[in-house]
């Protein structure tokens, strides 16, 4: 079930009304959100719902032998279990095509033709998610920073927990599962904020991030036709689409959580105004870059490693980042991309050379190379291919386009407010980082806020894409 | 809890009006809005006794100032583009909530028995569905045997349907009447007769003396065309009034291979005590001529004023009326 459809239009509503009907009774109320969590993520395919389960059950298992097993031998052992089924689920849907492909490649390589083939293997949706939200409880445990649960109930909640079990944010268990243990009271403020995420959330991506998919498509599915200034736009639109997109998947998430009582940690945070690549990962994806962090920078040894091993352990999580993201040569190429940069910085300040980005000047000049550096990596991400992407680069600086603006699958009108939106989400962000808006449009008078989520709602009905079937897919569905 | 819900209280007039508004000025432009809204202006001023229902074939070939004259009464015309009869009897429900005529005219063909399956089809029964409100079980009905989910909430709210058309709309002047050029057409109670001739004029030269019926065992009358005709005549004779069931003439009739359709639908209608006047085998009588389509499918002016004088003759000599 996706958060643009009408399907979810229908279920969200009546889940509401029953979810705070028996919100005093926590048993009740968990098997509401479970039995509801799966009837969204079975919606896509039933079959999905044998792998969570299973994800689940594994886990809940297995935490529980670890934190009662005195011998460290044996607490490895039931962690490498659970890293097994649950890694093996993800690499099997989500890499095992191109593993296959990759191997054949490199055959050919060596003169040894063989022949091409593939299994017809469907990606479960969300799978890269929800694995790693279980696999950080049972490293919790092993770590000794979480107790298990003894309640199933809400930990198969915890898992399948429907507002972000498809495109995260990927909570940890030290934040979200108490929270199944506790009873929520509706409270009036904490629902308007929520319902004012939904909307924007919505807004982002059903009017913004549509929109801008329109022409992204037709020039990155069309490369060949395009040159100069009609690739530039088409990378600088993705780069808004897929931030709309995915941080408005993240704000329906957080906002729908709210409404429900619960509380979600913050995915983004206006990363476009960032002036460095380090400070955009601080503030993109900020759930997955911390995930990185705690389970697999750290363990490599982290910063207090030496100097070379940090930059080794800092370009590895970059590299397996992009190879999280997809089943591609493309992915891992923006993953080093950004590994590489990272690397630098980190080399630019251990040694003390690296400028002070903080003077309004260089604040700018630095906020736009980093732009300009992510739209670069953006462009392996999109492209259909890695001979695309080459493609892309080649002809990024040929300025001879015959195409024009007008022709690259939008409407005069359209591209117009395709650039008038993206400034006024600029425009939102910038402010943003300052005061919070969500705030501020809660304490407005009545009559103005009223008018202002009228406002939003109707730009999504007027304004919004609403795709070839009624409703477009999050792009962050596929990772 | 005073401010709770006046704020829900403000949100919701804020949100419906705007709604309401919306819906409005994202509705198309188009003539049955004329013909609807000057229908009902009119029988707010008295009884309409005779209105005509079906689909452009209707309202291009019959008259009302004609019949008017001729059969001295007030009389309307309802048809309504492309307009299938699986939907005219909710167009039917729906005027008879204002006006309650004594002789009720539909007029069939063929095409406009069948359900409509194309999008084009699909999108003249919008314009009809628009006058029903969305609070009618049988609209809905109706709509369930021919569209499909998805298309549910662009039937029933024009914002939807039409809400990327957004730089087109004018948000200012909301109402969708729409301009009729008097210099190619006439436009009095819902007929709209056009001043063009038919191009095609040698092509249906013979059409008076054409007459090949090859197949006369296949049936077009399917078990949907006859639901939709019989559920017309009960909600119309439920109402009190008369009804008469015609066709009207179509240069394609005498050169089609199988007209076993007209046989089909008299028998029918016998069967339910409803006269029958096919105007395809009339052509002698009204005088027509190929000069009077403006298309294959449609009288154009002249040749509306010849249908209308015979039909209203006919009423009168019937004593229809």
């Amino acid at each position: 079930m996706l958060f643009n459809s009408i399907d979810f239009a229908v279920f969200f509503p009546i889940f509401f009304l029953l979810y705070w009907i028996v919100a005093k009774n926590l048993r009740l109320r968990n098997i509401l959100i479970l039995s509801s969590s799966y009837l969204f993520y079975g919606w896509w395919d039933w079959r999905f719902l044998l792998l969570i389960i299973t994800s689940s059950l594994v886990d809940y298992i297995v935490g529980n032998k670890i934190y009662h097993t005195k011998n460290d031998a044996i607490k490895k052992r039931y962690l490498l279990l659970s890293l097994l089924i649950n890694l093996g689920f993800l690499v099997y849907f989500k890499y095992t095509n191109f593993f296959i492909d990759s191997f054949i490649k490199a055959f050919s390589l060596f003169g040894n033709e063989v022949d091409s083939f593939s299994l017809n293997i469907i990606l479960p949706v969300g799978i890269s998610f929800y694995t790693f939200q279980t696999l950080s409880y049972t490293i919790d445990i092993y770590k000794g920073k979480l107790k298990p649960t003894k309640n199933p109930l809400a930990f198969f909640s915890f898992v399948a927990f429907f507002p972000q079990l498809v495109a995260g944010p990927i909570e940890r268990a030290s934040h979200l599962l108490p929270q199944f243990f506790k009873t929520h009271t509706f409270k009036y403020e904490i629902f308007k904020k929520g319902m004012f995420l939904v909307a924007f959330g919505l807004f982002k991506k059903m009017v913004i991030a549509d929109r801008l998919a329109i022409l992204v498509n037709e020039v990155y599915n069309n490369v060949e036709v395009y040159s100069g200034m009609d690739l530039w736009i088409a990378t600088v639109f993705f780069a808004f689409q897929i931030y709309c997109d995915f941080s408005g998947y993240s704000d329906i998430a957080i906002g729908l959580s709210r409404m429900m009582g619960f509380d979600l940690m913050k995915n983004f945070d206006t990363p476009y105004f960032s002036r460095s690549i380090t400070e955009f990962w601080r503030r993109w994806h900020i759930s997955l870059s911390t995930w990185f962090r705690d389970y697999v920078y750290i363990p490599l040894g982290g910063s207090k490693a030496k100097e070379y091993r940090v930059y080794a352990n800092l370009f590895i999580v970059f590299v397996v980042s992009g190879l999280w993201h997809g089943a591609a040569v493309t992915f891992i190429i923006w993953g080093f991309i950004h590994g590489v940069i990272i690397v630098i910085e980190k080399a630019l300040r251990n040694h003390n050379i690296m400028v002070n980005r903080d003077k309004p000047l260089l604040s700018v000049y630095f906020g736009i190379q980093t732009f300009l550096i992510v739209c670069i990596a953006w462009l392996f991400f999109r492209a259909n291919s890695f001979d695309d992407s080459l493609y892309i680069i080649h002809n990024l600086f040929s300025f001879n386009s015959q195409v024009g603006i007008i022709k690259l699958g939008l409407a005069e009108p359209e591209i117009y407010l395709s650039f008038v939106l993206i400034f006024v989400l600029l425009v939102f962000d910038y402010t943003h980082r300052r005061y919070n808006v969500a705030k501020i449009v809660n304490k407005a008078p009545l009559v103005m806020r009223s008018v202002m989520y009228v406002c939003i709602i109707f730009s999504i009905v007027i304004l919004g894409v609403y795709g070839n079937d009624g409703v477009s897919e999050f792009i962050y569905f596929q990772f | 809890m005073k401010k709770k819900i006046l704020s829900i209280a403000v949100f919701v007039v804020l949100f419906f009006g705007t709604f309401y508004y919306l819906n409005k000025a994202f509705s198309s432009e188009h003539h049955y809005v004329n013909t609807i809204e000057d229908f009902k202006k009119l029988s707010k001023e008295t009884n309409i006794d005779l209105v005509f229902y079906g689909s452009s074939h209707s309202y291009t070939a019959y008259n009302p100032a004609v019949f008017n004259k001729i059969c001295n009464t007030v009389s309307y015309n309802l048809g309504s583009d492309g307009l299938r009869m699986c939907f005219t009897d909710l167009i039917l429900e729906e005027s008879l909530k204002f006006t309650k005529p004594k002789l009720i005219v539909l007029e069939v063909y063929d095409a406009s028995l069948t359900l409509p399956k194309t999008d084009k089809a699909k999108g003249y029964q919008l314009r009809a569905l628009d006058v029903i409100p969305n609070y009618s079980i049988a609209k809905w009905k109706k709509i369930s045997e021919v569209y499909g989910e998805d298309d549910y909430l662009s039937i029933a709210f024009p914002l939807i349907r039409n809400h990327d058309k957004w730089n087109e709309v004018n948000y200012i002047n909301v109402s969708r009447r729409q301009e009729l050029d008097s210099s190619k057409q006439l436009f009095y109670n819902g007929f709209i007769g056009s001043k063009k001739t038919i191009k095609e004029v040698g092509k249906f030269k013979d059409f008076k003396i054409q007459r090949i019926i090859k197949d006369t065992t296949k049936s077009q009358l399917g078990r949907v065309a006859k639901k939709s005709i019989q559920e017309f005549l009960y909600k119309a004779k439920a109402n009190g009034s008369k009804v008469l069931v015609i066709s009207s003439p179509d240069l394609r009739v005498p050169f089609k291979k199988n007209n076993y359709f007209f046989s089909e639908l008299e028998a029918l209608l016998e069967k339910n005590d409803t006269p029958f006047l096919n105007l395809n085998d009339h052509y002698q009588e009204m005088d027509l001529e190929v000069k009077d389509f403006r298309d294959p499918g449609h009288l154009n002016i002249n040749g509306a004023n010849k249908a209308s004088v015979f039909l209203a003759n006919y009423i009168k000599e019937n004593e229809l009326l």
